[in-house]
């Protein structure tokens, strides 16, 4: 299929957006979508421009009974969610509600079912990840996503400190001759990727660093592991595939 | 916009995994249960913050963005139904999905407005295909459609048009410079939801002078809301 010209991809995915691509044409351009990324970000860019035409929709107060019976329907999957948390005891506050946040997470997985909106969606993370620690007064972080959007590594810190720490989590198996590296992005796709060291297939590691976390991350948007030879990429550029990657965040002051 | 609205709804993910307590029975308080005083917000909680409270289980939080955007999603849904059964049963279900998916509602990729619009619009969508072609469509079709003229006012006023925020005038600057068709079965698919098929037999034009006139349409729009710096985010 000759479908990755972007004229046509950016003509099919307004149609698919508009609703008039339909039918097996439809479906066809849904399976390329669920494929492609590049597919799913120029589906994400029609939403946002033809967002304008619903937003100029007068409203129109719908009855009081819908509201009615979506409590109805949302109340069980709400029992077991509180439940499966209450379940989750562990050691530790953090881990303990990691623990019940990652479990919740996986218990809600039957819901994904036949969404349509598979572009803004992810994948349900499988359950029981463990996350022993964190660091005091982290304000900024990252949860890298592998390819089929599954939370793998959660990277945080405090900017102000010298020390990144990464979990992982979900136990990663790896050949015995690689290593996974962690890299800094360049802003823009301009630039080389710099490695900030590697990381553990399973567990809780810290990076140190030579700087503080606010100079060595500033202008970095996102972070990604790839596959390397064991000990690191020799080049100092990413080699392997990479395997996850996700946005650098900082929680916002108020 | 997006980036944010990763670091609000990324806070708030915050909150449920760093070993501050996250209260259940109070989602919005929050003061009393977080140390760090920096992350207790004294304003109301953005959609984005809501749907972040979504996916950690909290149903108060889906009932305020119920409050805060069902006569937005409503008006959607009807206008694409045309029927008040079919409308409530497609924000019902809509909101359902919201509920079930709010964990995985990426801020980076949409506004927490589009991406409700869009499971609102696919769910109208999926409905329309599900009904039988027998049924009132084609009779509604024929309507005179006077949302159109304003989907293609061509010489807007500026005032409106800072109201309605940037996208809302770089796209009716845009749609403004559509050809007329163009801007008609554009609207058309987006409101009502018809295909291809169904617009070339709402208009009697042929299925392939529809087809190409929309896809220049399209691409026409894009080329002009690049042109105007509209495109939001990445």
């Amino acid at each position: 299929m000759n479908y990755l010209k972007p004229e046509l991809i950016s003509a099919l995915a307004g149609e698919y957006v508009l609703g008039s691509l339909k039918g097996r044409a439809r479906s066809r351009f849904e399976r390329l979508m669920a494929a492609e990324p590049l597919v799913q970000r120029e589906v994400a860019k029609w939403q946002a421009r033809l967002q304008p035409l619903a937003d100029r929709l007068d409203p129109v107060e719908p009855s009081e009974r819908v509201w009615k019976r979506i409590e109805k329907r949302i109340r069980p999957a709400q029992a077991r969610s509180a439940a499966a948390a209450d379940a989750a005891a562990g050691s530790g506050a953090f881990g303990q509600l990691v623990s019940a946040w990652w479990r919740r997470l996986a218990l809600g997985s039957s819901a994904l079912a036949g969404v349509l909106v598979a572009v803004l969606l992810l994948r349900p993370p499988a359950p029981a990840p463990t996350v022993a620690a964190a660091p005091p007064n982290w304000d900024m972080w990252s949860i890298l996503l592998s390819a089929d959007n599954k939370p793998h590594i959660i990277v945080c810190a405090s900017k102000s400190s010298r020390r990144l720490w990464v979990m992982v989590n979900r136990p990663q198996t790896v050949a015995a001759d690689r290593s996974l590296e962690l890299w800094m992005m360049p802003a823009d796709g301009s630039g080389q990727p710099k490695s900030l060291g590697l990381v553990p297939t399973d567990g809780v590691h810290q990076i140190q660093l030579a700087t503080t976390v606010q100079e060595r991350v500033a202008g970095v948007p996102v972070l990604a592991v790839s596959l390397e030879p064991a000990g690191g990429s020799r080049s100092g550029a990413p080699t392997g595939p990479v395997l996850y990657s996700g946005p650098v965040l900082f929680k916002k002051t108020t | 916009m997006g980036y944010i609205a990763s670091q609000s709804l990324i806070a708030a993910q915050l909150v449920a995994v760093s070993g501050f307590t996250f209260d259940r029975s109070a989602p919005f308080r929050g003061s009393s249960s977080l140390r760090t005083s920096s992350m207790v917000r004294s304003t109301a909680p953005d959609l984005t913050d809501l749907l972040a409270h979504c996916a950690l289980g909290d149903q108060r939080a889906l009932a305020e963005l119920y409050r805060q955007t069902r006569s937005r999603l409503y008006a959607v849904a009807l206008r694409m139904l045309r029927s008040t059964d079919a409308a409530e049963e497609a924000l019902q279900e809509s909101f359902v999905k919201i509920w079930k998916n709010a964990r995985v509602y990426r801020p980076d990729l949409a506004a927490p407005m589009t991406w409700m619009t869009t499971i609102v619009r696919n769910q109208g969508l999926d409905m329309l295909r599900r009904r039988q072609p027998e049924q009132t469509q084609r009779v509604l079709l024929d309507e005179e459609d006077d949302r159109l003229e304003q989907v293609a006012d061509e010489s807007p006023d500026p005032l409106a048009l800072a109201m309605q925020g940037e996208a809302a005038a770089s796209l009716s600057r845009c749609f403004g410079g559509l050809k007329e068709q163009q801007r008609q079965l554009i609207s058309r698919a987006f409101y009502e939801g018809l295909s291809h098929a169904e617009l070339a037999d709402a208009t009697g034009m042929p299925l392939g002078s529809i087809k190409t006139s929309i896809r220049r349409g399209l691409l026409a729009l894009r080329t002009c809301l690049e042109g105007l710096g509209a495109e939001a985010g990445r």
